[in-house]
């Protein structure tokens, strides 16, 4: 078992991934791993295609169940075991308390964009009307005041992607999970995501956990796991 | 056509099976109903006591007024057989498939389905027809010998399903450009103008006009075209009116929303609202005609009940009136009912991506469901309340009559109509483990 655990002294944990282990049909997508996640810090997770990368942010953010092993959150309410909670419980905390930036951006292209930035809000108790008036308000903090009101498929990959990081901090998540979130993007655009990214994420004190290929995407994160056959083969910590 | 390579497209896969038995469960419902409707029309046709004609215009209007729901429901399984095989099409045209070939390939492979639809169709109304029997005509059940149509009969409606289905995918096909690297529509669908509503209403104001026409020296063949034709305009005036409405209301949902369900169901209906329509459509024309109809029924019954001038024939007619009236509505319901339970199915499979996102962003299930219950409801709320407020307003001193002298007569309308609305949102319901299972193999829509 490779236990991969860079958690400094004095930081809080948010995350701890115990011994999971996950298979699809005959493959193993994970194989025993294990992992901690710290308020405030950023994780970027590296690998070939098929390593595993994807399937080990998915079961961070409790979207996939693992076939065994634990996955424990210290949020606001105590300790969950990810593991332990019903489709609809899990549901419930990523809504509260996980931001998701993918790679497409996973937005709903028949709202708008400050209707996508106020779905997380909406779920949390938030009136439709006072959740799009501050979404308004996030996506001006994003760049893209006056955007309001134009659907997903009027924006630019780069907008999308801004759109995206809005809604992912809109309730004030603790955790935000990114996957390729500059994948499909130009160099300049990409640049400017990933900064707007860890400007509202580990500047503000959340912790973030991005899965990438790039190299340099990943030098920007304060700590680099590497992914090999379901495993991860390293856990660094990139110096300041 | 390279009859192998056809062969090898034909061949069923497990992933495409989606595409395959939802138009073919469309194709079977469509050809049972059409059998019974057929089995019922024949028996009305057949009426011995028919001097006036009017048992043929029962009959020949139930035929019509079924026709569009059933054209409705083929519609429904077509668009979405072509839909489904987006992926495959582009792909052979990216690899050099010509017009002919893409066009062969969706025709042949549909026209199998309905084929296969159509058989286990004939087999489920070879079990119902003898309830359909049991409707009394002329006060009397089919023998149990007559129950089932002559199969020449049975034939002929099985030809004219394939067939309608043939034409169905040709026109849409039409509609459609397959290129390599994506298939769309020739050009972006017109939304629902308000210019729509003013031809509507011209349409309808047609409708009443030929109706006050009618005349009884016209003979039997006139009353029937006469009839056909202001059912035709009030058809043709639904259609242009609905899409329109279904807007309006929409627009104002959304700007009263408070809740996320609210605001998905609103913007996914004016994502387009005449399809949204076209899945309810033909209940706004059931209920259009079923409050004057039941509120006739009503003011009948009161007469013949106070009055010796009705003959017993005449009872019985008011009686089969009344009985094709409820075949009709409950059809109508049933079509649309299972017309709005194959495109819900095939939205949740057409929209996975989006699906997943919400689950991925922390959507309860449940709120996914009410969302897509709330936005059926507000195309169905326009055909149901859209279509009863104007109807009854053209026959008010029907209505106030029938109100006062046999409110049962109504309030039968009313209960039958509910149930109908529940019917079809029940539909949408019977289409939730088709999302929990895009949901339990996301990686498929990503």
């Amino acid at each position: 078992m490779v236990v991969a655990g860079a958690n400094r002294d004095g930081d809080r944990r948010v995350l701890h991934l115990s011994a999971v282990t996950k298979h699809y049909g005959e493959t193993a997508a994970l194989q025993s791993v294990s992992l901690e996640v710290s308020a405030g810090e950023s994780l970027a997770v590296m690998g070939p295609s098929g390593c595993g990368k994807s399937t080990l942010l998915q079961v961070l953010a409790g979207i996939t169940l693992p076939d065994s092993g634990e996955v424990m959150y210290d949020g606001d309410a105590g300790r969950q075991n990810l593991v332990l909670l019903d489709d609809d419980a899990r549901a419930a905390l990523r809504a509260r308390a996980f931001g998701f930036v993918f790679q497409q951006g996973l937005l709903l292209s028949e709202l708008t964009a400050a209707e996508n930035v106020a779905v997380p809000m909406m779920l949390n108790g938030i009136t439709a009307g006072d959740a799009v008036a501050r979404a308004g308000t996030l996506l001006t903090q994003v760049g893209l005041g006056g955007l309001d009101d134009r659907r997903i498929g009027q924006l630019s990959g780069g907008q999308s992607q801004r759109v995206a990081i809005a809604r992912a901090v809109a309730t004030d998540a603790q955790l935000v999970f990114a996957d390729e979130p500059t994948g499909a993007l130009d160099s300049h655009t990409a640049t400017d995501v990933l900064e707007l990214l860890l400007t509202n994420t580990v500047h503000q004190g959340r912790a973030l956990v991005m899965v990438t290929h790039d190299e340099s995407v990943a030098e920007r994160c304060s700590r680099i796991v590497r992914m090999s056959d379901g495993r991860v083969v390293s856990d660094i910590r990139v110096a300041s | 056509m390279n009859a192998g390579l056809l062969r090898m497209l034909l061949r069923p896969s497990r992933l495409g099976m989606d595409a395959v038995l939802l138009p073919a469960a469309a194709f079977t419902v469509a050809t049972a109903l059409a059998l019974c409707t057929a089995s019922l029309v024949l028996r009305l046709w057949a009426a011995p006591d028919n001097e006036f004609g009017a048992y043929t215009l029962l009959g020949g209007a139930l035929s019509v007024f079924l026709l569009l729901p059933l054209t409705a429901l083929v519609n429904a399984a077509t668009r979405l057989s072509t839909r489904r095989r987006d992926d495959r099409l582009s792909t052979l045209r990216l690899l050099g498939a010509g017009s002919r070939l893409l066009r062969g390939i969706a025709v042949g492979e549909l026209a199998l389905v309905a084929v296969l639809g159509i058989i286990a169709g004939i087999v489920v109304y070879l079990a119902a027809a003898p309830l359909v029997a049991l409707l009394p005509v002329q006060g009397r059940t089919a023998p149990w010998g007559d129950a089932w149509l002559p199969w020449q009969a049975v034939v002929i409606v099985a030809v004219l399903v394939e067939l309608l289905v043939v034409a169905l995918v040709g026109s849409g096909l039409r509609r459609i450009e397959v290129s390599p690297l994506a298939v769309r529509t020739r050009a972006t669908p017109r939304g629902a103008r308000a210019r729509g509503l003013l031809v509507g209403v011209g349409m309808i104001a047609v409708g009443l006009v030929v109706m006050q026409l009618i005349v009884q020296n016209w003979g039997v063949t006139g009353i029937a075209v006469g009839y056909l034709v202001a059912l035709s305009a009030i058809m043709t005036a639904m259609s242009l009116i609905g899409p329109v409405l279904t807007r309006w209301i929409a627009r104002l949902r959304l700007r009263r929303a408070t809740r996320l369900e609210q605001v998905l169901a609103a913007r996914r209906v004016l994502e387009d609202p005449k399809a949204a329509w076209r899945q309810v459509g033909p209940v706004g024309i059931a209920t259009f005609i079923v409050v004057p109809a039941g509120s006739i029924l009503g003011y009948l019954s009161t007469i013949a009940a106070n009055s010796d001038a009705v003959g017993p024939a005449e009872l019985m007619l008011f009686a089969d009136f009344r009985t094709v009236a409820i075949v009709a509505v409950v059809l109508a319901f049933v079509i649309v009912g299972c017309s709005v339970g194959i495109t819900q199915a095939a939205e949740v499979l057409d929209r996975r991506a989006t699906y997943v996102a919400l689950d991925r962003i922390g959507v309860p299930r449940a709120l996914m469901q009410r969302a897509r219950r709330k936005a059926v409801w507000i195309a169905l709320g326009v055909a149901t309340i859209g279509a009863a407020v104007p109807s009854t307003v053209l026959v008010f001193p029907v209505v106030v009559v029938s109100l006062v002298s046999s409110p049962l007569f109504l309030l039968g309308v009313v209960v039958l109509l509910i149930l109908g609305v529940l019917f079809v949102l029940g539909a949408v319901q019977a289409t939730r483990p088709v999302l929990l299972r895009v949901l339990a193999s996301p990686e498929r829509a990503l």
